[in-house]
């Protein structure tokens, strides 16, 4: 199927070689689907959420490129929000949903107990011609630092990929968005984060009591 | 081996070809499809693992970059120039993977996969509560992984040089005690930092500390993306 894809794809392209000339403008958005892997909160656990772009990129709404028939690259992706943003809408709606109270780093000086996830974007991207593994690939990377109320982290690289559909049949901003997905579907399975919000759960049920 | 797995995948694309006048759209995704909930995943035990490991260790670099002979083939010469193309474009793309793939597969050679991501999945699923089941059962509920791929794949950052862990499978639930239950997930991901394959010969120890990692992370994934669909 995915040979199908990118040979259909190819052959779209191709017959409308004239290739793409405008910049594309996506809205990314994120809605949780399926169940939580994420133990519901217990009392008032609050996570300090800290989402830091180091896209080497500017400007940073670039998110990726678009190529004409040939190959070249013709246009840009951009974000129409910041893509940071967009990573931290991700996470913290995987955190409300199962009763986390999400903080922005501002207001963490006024949640001294409160745990950090500091999240360091090191790459959003999207190719809408890459050849071997789809038609349109983008690729989330980020370290994620588990930070104690003690100061003690736990680091952990997280990315999330998807590869999706044909040039010129499906929306670009599906393919970027469906990264953002597979990269909270990921770091929300990752089991030193479950283990950190757990505890962040613990703390705050012993607090309340 | 390089070339012969080209032109599997050529063979492959011809077969696709011909196969467009027939087929009016497809579309591939990452994405879990399933119908199955939390909720009734616990209800489903014993639980029989069973893992598959299609390939041996291979390197993607070159393989993953965008090559546009075929693309130019087709400008050329329409479907067939895209397939005289793509058959170019496999070829010098799986020969130029060859050199870093034949230096690395050592340090792999003696990686069991296949054992290794079994035990890491029925240690993640015990661990939250699932029950496997001791013996084999064709009959049974199982849950059966298929590594179609895994090696190193290019980083997009500069994918020329720097790689990182890499899977392709894909998982399902076969036999399932109910037909309303069905679940299935095909995901690419990938694990770790991005490195320069150098690193990896300059520590012989470094790939197989790397594949162990990600072997865990993925088996956490899959476990969980099983647990919480």
């Amino acid at each position: 199927m995915n040979a199908i894809s990118r040979t259909l794809g190819r052959l779209v392209l191709l017959s409308a070689s004239v290739g793409c000339v405008t910049d594309a403008v996506v809205p990314l958005a994120y809605a949780p689907v399926g169940d939580s892997p994420i133990a519901t909160a217990v009392g008032d656990a609050t996570i300090v959420v800290d989402v830091r772009d180091a896209r080497r990129l500017a400007p940073t709404w670039v998110i990726g490129t678009m190529r004409d028939g040939m190959g070249r690259e013709s246009a840009h992706v951009l974000a129409s929000g910041a893509p940071a943003a967009a990573v931290r809408e991700a996470f913290t709606a995987e955190l409300t949903r199962v009763g986390y109270r999400v903080v922005g780093p501002d207001d963490g000086a006024a949640e001294p107990g409160a745990r950090t996830v500091v999240i360091t974007l090191r790459d959003l991207w999207t190719d809408h011609g890459q050849a071997s593994t789809g038609a349109l690939v983008a690729v989330v990377d980020t370290e994620v630092r588990l930070r104690q109320a003690t100061g003690d982290e736990v680091h952990i690289d997280v990315v999330g990929r998807a590869a999706i559909g044909t040039p010129g049949w499906d929306p670009i901003g599906d393919v970027s968005n469906a990264a953002i997905a597979d990269w909270s579907r990921t770091v929300v399975r990752v089991p030193e984060l479950r283990a950190f919000l757990a505890a962040s759960a613990r703390s705050a049920a012993l607090d309340a009591r | 081996m390089l070339s012969h797995v080209a032109c599997g995948a050529t063979i492959r694309r011809c077969g696709c070809a011909f196969l467009l006048l027939a087929l009016s759209a497809c579309a591939v995704t990452t994405a879990p499809k399933t119908n199955l909930r939390a909720s009734q995943t616990r209800t489903i035990r014993p639980l029989h693992l069973q893992v598959e490991v299609a390939e041996p260790f291979s390197v993607r670099i070159a393989r993953e970059e965008p090559d546009y002979a075929a693309q130019m083939g087709a400008a050329t010469g329409g479907a067939l120039g895209e397939l005289i193309g793509q058959i170019v474009s496999d070829v010098r793309q799986a020969r130029a993977d060859g050199p870093v793939e034949s230096q690395l597969a050592p340090f792999a050679a003696s990686y069991d996969l296949r054992a290794r991501l079994e035990s890491e999945l029925a240690a993640a699923l015990i661990a939250e509560g699932v029950e496997i089941a001791g013996e084999p059962d064709t009959d049974g509920p199982t849950l059966a992984i298929d590594v179609e791929e895994w090696g190193i794949r290019a980083c997009r950052r500069d994918p020329e040089r720097f790689s990182r862990v890499a899977f392709r499978l894909s998982s399902e639930l076969r036999s399932p005690p109910d037909s309303s239950f069905h679940w299935e997930w095909a995901p690419q991901p990938e694990f770790g930092r991005c490195v320069l394959p150098e690193d990896y010969m300059s520590t012989p120890a470094r790939l197989p500390a790397e594949l162990d990692r990600a072997v865990k992370q993925l088996a956490w994934r899959i476990a969980l993306e099983w647990m919480y669909p």
